[in-house]
């Protein structure tokens, strides 16, 4: 299939924030590699400067969810090009990489370092962290004590975001919130997602994305069979 | 401080989660012990944890309740490859950890691991293990891989709230000294009592010691703080809350001289001279 110009072997990728494939490496070695559960890899959120990220506690669990307030930790922009663009280039997947400013100069500062990696094959951007405070927030209002909910719990109300974004708009959505197997997968691309994104699931099954990727396949082979009367 | 390096022992994982079936359940005071059959898994290092979860009935306890896994450090393991047995020592707490005890034989987990590093025994130094409540199961497993080394003897101390749960130390036939803070065992009061103890007679013998510890954040601040004083090199295995194990979330940071680190990765054994305190928020209950 193909995104945006960039050829992929399914419709799965992470959620920015959700997968540190570096770390995967190191815990799970080479399965993790040759069983790579993503058809491209989305970094966590790179900004400018380097961030040490909010002090601990935070994570909260819900009983369909959880909370967080990880405060974009990062190396920041310089160490970012030097010590993991390297290492990301050679995970066998497209790299998409996760940026925020907290002005549109900074963003674009960050764009402008960038821009002709060729390790990299799309940026995201990220306009709407819930627990850091930025001069471009689009989505959620950031206030003290806030964190941002993932998981089940915000599943219907997602779903219900891309389809009316798919309504609007024609540029290639990224469908997410909530994926825990291909059925949930299969319902955001039903109502217009081009990708579907994994996120709180991997904490709780570090392939989940290899699953749900079967698990789609599963039911598209389900559709295609002739019915039964 | 430290002559060896912490922080690189580790075994890794096999990619994913797994099905794991639990072959017995032990009752040892209120501590509960559960014995898993890992067939699919390595031996890990004591000091390692896993992510567990029940294949079937996760979730609906308290405020629907758990959704995650939960970390559990290995107690023992037996067994070889293809056909491990590993056992895990815990307290029903809240909803993760009383599911988990209400487990029966025959029951399937999921778990992913071993995650983490092990302890770095240095075999130079008498090694002096301390373990405090249910921080008592990695204890048991570096005290397994201590037996299994030739010549090497060490010390163990462990201290409990009281009575009921050092059964757990007999069970695993751990030689320890113990202390209960109802003075229902062994010596009335903290575990650092004896530790103190201990240190200062290995230094007026000239017996260069190590220590390794877990147990509960004012705990391991406690041991911390002795060994610092005394100059002795100290292991801590620490616990953070954790949502993954594996490095994914940032959720289980803690504060080191170095900066925030993830404790999944990174620990959960630290050197203590990486630390300035190991009373870490979010850690422990
Ligand atoms: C590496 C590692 C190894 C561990 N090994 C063992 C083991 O061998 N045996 C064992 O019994 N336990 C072990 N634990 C601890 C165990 O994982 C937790 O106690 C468990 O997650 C509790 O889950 P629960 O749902 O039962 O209780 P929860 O309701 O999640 O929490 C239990 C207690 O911790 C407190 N708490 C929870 N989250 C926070 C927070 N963010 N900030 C402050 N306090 C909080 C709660 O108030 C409560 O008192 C280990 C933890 C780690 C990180
Ligand atoms: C612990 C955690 C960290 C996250 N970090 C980021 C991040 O750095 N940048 C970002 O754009 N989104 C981040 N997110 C949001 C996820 O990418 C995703 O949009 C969200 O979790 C919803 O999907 P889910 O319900 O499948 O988890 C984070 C989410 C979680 C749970
Ligand atoms: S528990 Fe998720 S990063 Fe450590």
């Amino acid at each position: 299939m193909e995104f945006c110009g960039i050829e992929l072997a399914h419709p799965i990728v992470n959620g920015s924030g959700t997968y540190d494939a570096l770390a995967a490496r190191r815990v799970f070695g080479a399965a993790f590699e040759s069983e790579f559960p993503f058809a491209a890899y989305v970094s966590k959120t790179i900004t400018l400067a380097q961030r040490a990220g909010n002090p601990p506690p935070r994570l909260w669990e819900l009983g369909q969810g959880m909370i967080n307030s990880i405060g974009l930790p990062n190396k920041g922009l310089e160490r970012f090009v030097s010590e993991d663009l390297p290492a990301y280039a050679t995970l066998p997947a497209p790299l998409f990489v996760s940026v925020m400013g907290f002005s549109p100069e900074e963003l674009e500062a960050i764009l402008d370092t960038l821009a002709d990696r060729d390790e990299i094959a799309a940026f995201e951007l990220n306009f709407s962290c819930p627990n850091v405070k930025t001069g471009n927030i689009v989505g959620s209002v950031p206030a003290e004590g806030s964190g941002g909910i993932s998981g089940p719990a915000i599943r219907p109300v997602a779903l219900a975001h891309v389809a009316r974004s798919a309504e609007r708009v024609d540029i290639p959505l990224i469908g997410m919130g909530g994926v825990e197997c291909g059925r949930h997968a299969a319902d955001l691309l039903a109502v217009g997602a081009a990708l579907v994104a994994v996120g709180t699931e991997n904490f709780r099954d570090p392939a989940a994305g290899n699953r749900i990727v079967g698990e789609l396949r599963a039911l598209g082979d389900q559709a295609k069979a002739p019915q039964a009367v | 401080m430290s002559s060896v390096s912490v922080g690189e022992q580790r075994v890794q994982a096999p990619f994913g989660r797994r099905a794991a079936t639990v072959r017995s359940v032990e009752h040892h005071g209120p501590y509960t012990a559960l014995q898993v059959e890992d067939d699919g898994g390595p031996r890990p290092l004591a000091g390692q944890f896993y992510m567990l979860q029940t294949a079937a009935g996760w979730g609906g306890g308290e405020d629907g309740r758990p959704y995650l896994p939960r970390a559990l450090s290995f107690a023992r393991v037996g067994g070889e490859p293809g056909d491990l047995r590993l056992d895990f020592l815990l307290e029903a707490v809240g909803p993760g950890t009383s599911r988990l005890a209400e487990c029966v034989a025959g029951e399937d987990l999921m778990i992913a691991g071993p995650f983490g590093n092990g302890f770095t025994l240095d075999a130079t130094r008498w090694p002096v293990l301390v373990a405090g409540g249910i921080g008592l199961a990695p204890i048991v497993a570096l005290d397994d891989e201590i037996r299994e080394l030739d010549g090497v003897r060490s010390s163990a101390l462990v201290g409990m709230r009281d009575a009921a749960r050092l059964l757990a130390a007999d069970a695993y036939e751990l030689v320890h000294t113990a202390a209960t803070e109802d003075g229902s065992a062994g010596h009335h009061g903290f575990v650092t009592d004896p530790l103190a103890s201990e240190l200062d007679a290995g230094a007026q013998s000239g017996r260069e010691q190590s220590v390794y510890a877990c147990g509960p954040p004012a705990m391991l601040e406690a041991v911390r703080a002795l060994c610092a004083e005394r100059s002795v090199p100290v292991q801590l295995a620490m616990e953070s809350g954790m949502a993954c194990g594996f490095g994914a979330c940032y959720g289980c940071v803690v504060p080191t001289v170095d900066g925030y680190l993830r404790l999944c990765v990174d620990g959960p054994v630290l050197d203590g001279s990486r630390l300035e305190t190991a009373l870490v928020a979010g850690a422990g209950h």
